[in-house]
């Protein structure tokens, strides 16, 4: 039996329909519902383990994602470098040359730091699930990690902050711990470490995150929590429902933005308790441009507070620090929306950092009042 | 006839009784062997001419006495000298033991009942105002010895009229006094003794040298405290409470001296006390700057808990003379021996007490501190002498702290301290 033969024109010409095809069809699936205003253009990357975490790199142009493995891509030159470790978390060093990525491993998670060529640095062990990483400043990293134990009486939820040198071994704090009456224990962990959001002030002094309140006579309620890391000092928002919304710091580092699990994204300014809704969208996961001109809230852009792009529901983001891109992750796929009206902000001298952090540290001890320290801080950035 | 027989005979056993009470008891036969030095104190005792025999204040039972459980307190005493009791209970003896026992409350061997000594049930404040003391940090053998050999006056008499013998002539004595109120913190018999009234004591004897009871116990009374204007640390009682206390004592007084003598002397008395309280404050005021400032060596959360307040600095009557810092244990040197010598010696009118034991330590004591202080701060790199330029951020910070610290202990305005935070925040001009 002879095989039929086919002319290679022919195999030519199918191969150019399926690749004709398979480019149409990636080029269907770019995640905008919305036209994109005049100027903003959407870029794929490529697909992107669902879930997993996504973070550019200082430069604007690098960026780290998860492919089966972590990767580092430079999206200018393509060049691609592959680690082989499944993060839960990562962040960038603040001068890019570093990054940090948790993975979990059983009841622990495993830090560790790589330079740019994915190979390792150091390494850390730390007990719990981290759910965040973050940089306060070059070789001072931040971790967040939950812990979950079941007992017949209930089940002991602990959120705990690691902060680690890369020098010593990582020092401890807790954030918060509860026990969970059997009655409302949720049956899956993950529900537990989904509820819990983190996220660090862009000067690197305090942090937000989410703590479980189950009080006996009313259900169970989520509390977002501000601590100053040089004080210790704390601030509550006041409490949202279970369903938990994101949180992130705005650039001028003195309001909170969060979800309030009632479909309101709300500002909130700890140190004073002013508290105002924002945008009705549920805010469950929160993205700011570098000087907050820009949100990405539930799949929707906003420009200064006007909405100019639809995502589905389910999209998340990050935009670059260099103001003028947003990484935009829907379900597995990875793009990049170029364009965008906004600019890096210039960042402050270190002698100004210390004496900000400074003035922080002192409001929120009660050192010194608002109005104090926004005068002493109007007069060292405006002098 | 046959019912005049049994009178006589119930007359005469009645009789027996009172002149010899104890023939009713089992006791004297066995304890004329085995106490016999006992059995003649109180067969020389008042109790003994009054018909008070040993059951009645050791009880009947035998075992308990010999296992040291039925101890002859104010509560057998009581009953019988009620108005000395009340008297003695109004007095700062009244409250000697509560005051010298502390509280226990952060002991971790502690007795769980023994709240209830100074406690109601489920009661954050001790009742009747009683101070807590530094003698928790004590072993139990120097407790009982060095603390509550003295402190124990509260509840019980014998602590002054001794155990058998009840004579007067003991407890009139000042040597009575003499046990407790002696030594570098409180030497008034020291002071008295060699004052012109202990001269005319030794001299010419009790009609003309007046003796602690005469001027602390007037007529006999069990309140000791009468007539003093200031609490057993030397601070000052507020107005209300001290004038009447001063009339109490111009009159005792003036039962010797013309009414004008004594208001005199005691009103020096009263401006040595605010001269010496002023240095001792200006004392105080460098230890807490440098508390504020976290240069205490060590700091007060460096060292072992205090027993009442664990990790905060104290410097009130709860001070402790270890686990300090140098600089604060020269201050307990100051404030519980040399302050307290001065204005002690003052009131006893001694002056050598008042002066070169007390003054002269105190003003040397806060040089001392001074010193101490210098160094401390030149260590902590912030002495005004210091070459090397100081971290200008820490330095605000230290000295926010140390301002706030004070508009807290009252020591500056809020006013003031408006004033000097704006200047330390104006000082974070950008350069």
């Amino acid at each position: 039996m002879s095989r039929p033969h086919i002319p290679l024109p022919c195999v030519a010409f199918f191969i150019t329909i399926l690749i004709s095809i398979l480019l149409g069809g990636c080029a269907a699936t770019l995640p905008v519902h919305t036209p994109l205003p005049q100027g903003l253009s959407l870029a794929m990357v490529g697909s992107i383990d669902p879930e997993a975490p996504f973070a550019w790199h200082p430069d604007g142009d690098i960026i780290a994602f998860v492919r089966g493995t972590l990767r580092i891509e430079n999206l200018a030159t393509e060049e691609s470098t592959k680690i082989d470790v499944v993060p839960t978390a990562i962040a960038w060093s603040p001068d890019g040359s570093l990054l940090a990525a948790a993975a979990i491993q059983g009841k622990n998670s495993t830090v560790r730091i790589f330079d740019m060529r994915g190979a390792v640095i150091k390494e850390s062990i730390i007990p719990g699930h981290i759910s965040s990483v973050a940089w306060r400043f070059d070789g001072d990293l931040i971790a967040a990690s939950l812990t979950l134990e079941r007992f017949k009486f209930g089940t002991h939820l602990q959120s705990k902050l690691y902060r680690w040198n890369m020098k010593t071994a990582p020092g401890v704090t807790t954030l918060s711990e509860v026990t969970i009456m059997p009655g409302r224990v949720k049956a899956h962990d993950k529900i537990y470490f989904d509820s819990f959001s983190f996220a660090l002030s862009p000067l690197g002094d305090e942090i937000a995150f989410t703590k479980q309140v189950d009080p006996p006579n009313f259900p169970s309620y989520l509390k977002i929590i501000v601590r100053n890391l040089e004080s210790g000092a704390e601030n509550e928002a006041p409490g949202v429902k279970l369903d938990p919304g994101g949180v992130i710091f705005s650039s001028d580092n003195e309001h909170l933005l969060y979800g309030d699990g009632a479909g309101t994204i709300r500002r909130f300014a700890p140190w004073t308790g002013d508290d105002v809704a924002l945008i009705a969208t549920p805010g469950r996961t929160i993205a700011l441009s570098p000087t907050d001109r820009y949100l990405f809230a539930d799949g929707r852009l906003f420009l200064d507070k006007q909405e100019v792009a639809a995502f589905p529901v389910g999209c998340e983001a990050a935009f670059a620090p260099t103001g003028s891109k947003l990484l935009v992750r829907c379900g597995e796929s990875l793009s990049v929306l170029n364009g965008l009206m906004e600019t890096s902000v210039p960042a402050v001298s270190q002698e100004i950092r210390k004496q900000l952090l400074s003035l922080r540290k002192w409001r929120s001890e009660g050192l010194i009042s608002n109005q104090e320290y926004q005068s002493a801080q109007k007069r060292i950035l405006n002098p | 006839m046959k019912h005049t027989i049994i009178h006589v005979t119930i007359q005469v056993i009645a009789a027996f009784i009172m002149i010899y009470p104890s023939m009713a008891e089992d006791c004297i036969p066995c304890h004329r062997e085995k106490t016999p030095a006992a059995v003649r104190q109180w067969e020389a005792s008042a109790h003994f001419k009054a018909g008070v025999g040993c059951e009645k204040c050791h009880g009947k039972d035998h075992d308990k006495i010999i296992k040291g459980e039925a101890r002859v307190d104010m509560k057998v005493c009581g009953p019988c000298h009620k108005k000395a009791l009340a008297e003695h209970n109004a007095s700062r003896h009244g409250m000697a033991l509560h005051s010298g026992w502390g509280c226990t409350r952060n002991m971790p061997l502690r007795n769980q009942s023994e709240c209830r000594f100074c406690h109601e049930d489920g009661g954050g404040i001790p009742q009747g105002g009683v101070q807590c003391a530094r003698f928790l940090k004590q072993s139990s053998e120097m407790g009982a010895i060095g603390c509550n050999y003295c402190h124990s006056v509260e509840s019980s008499c014998a602590s002054c009229h001794t155990n058998h013998n009840t004579s007067l002539v003991i407890v009139r004595d000042p040597n009575s006094c003499a046990k407790c109120h002696m030594g570098p913190d409180h030497p008034q018999w020291e002071m008295w003794q060699t004052s012109l009234h202990g001269t005319l004591y030794a001299t010419a004897g009790i009609a003309t040298g007046p003796t602690c009871q005469t001027c602390h116990m007037p007529k006999g009374t069990h309140n000791v405290s009468i007539g003093i204007t200031m609490n057993s640390g030397g601070v000052p009682y507020p107005a209300q409470k001290a004038e009447p206390a001063r009339k109490e004592m111009l009159q005792i007084c003036n039962q010797c001296h013309a009414p004008e003598f004594g208001r005199k002397e005691l009103a020096r008395g009263d401006a040595v006390r605010t001269q010496s309280l002023t240095i001792l404050k200006e004392a105080e005021k460098i230890i807490w700057d440098l508390s504020d400032r976290s240069l205490l060596d060590p700091m007060p959360d460096q060292r072992p808990d205090h027993p009442l307040s664990g990790k905060k600095l104290v410097t009130d009557a709860q001070m402790l003379y270890e686990d300090t810092s140098h600089i604060e244990r020269i201050f307990f040197k100051m404030k519980k021996y040399d302050y307290a010598r001065t204005i002690k010696g003052a009131y006893h009118q001694n002056p050598a007490y008042t002066h070169w034991y007390g003054n002269a330590e105190l003003k040397m004591d806060l040089i001392d501190i001074k010193a101490e202080a210098s160094r401390l701060r030149e260590r902590g790199g912030i002495s005004p002498e210091l070459k090397i330029p100081a971290d200008p951020a820490a330095m605000a910070d230290r000295e926010l702290r140390v301002l706030s610290n004070r508009v807290k202990r009252g020591e500056i305005t809020e006013a003031v301290y408006a004033t000097e935070k704006a200047k330390i925040l104006e000082s974070l001009k950008q350069k």
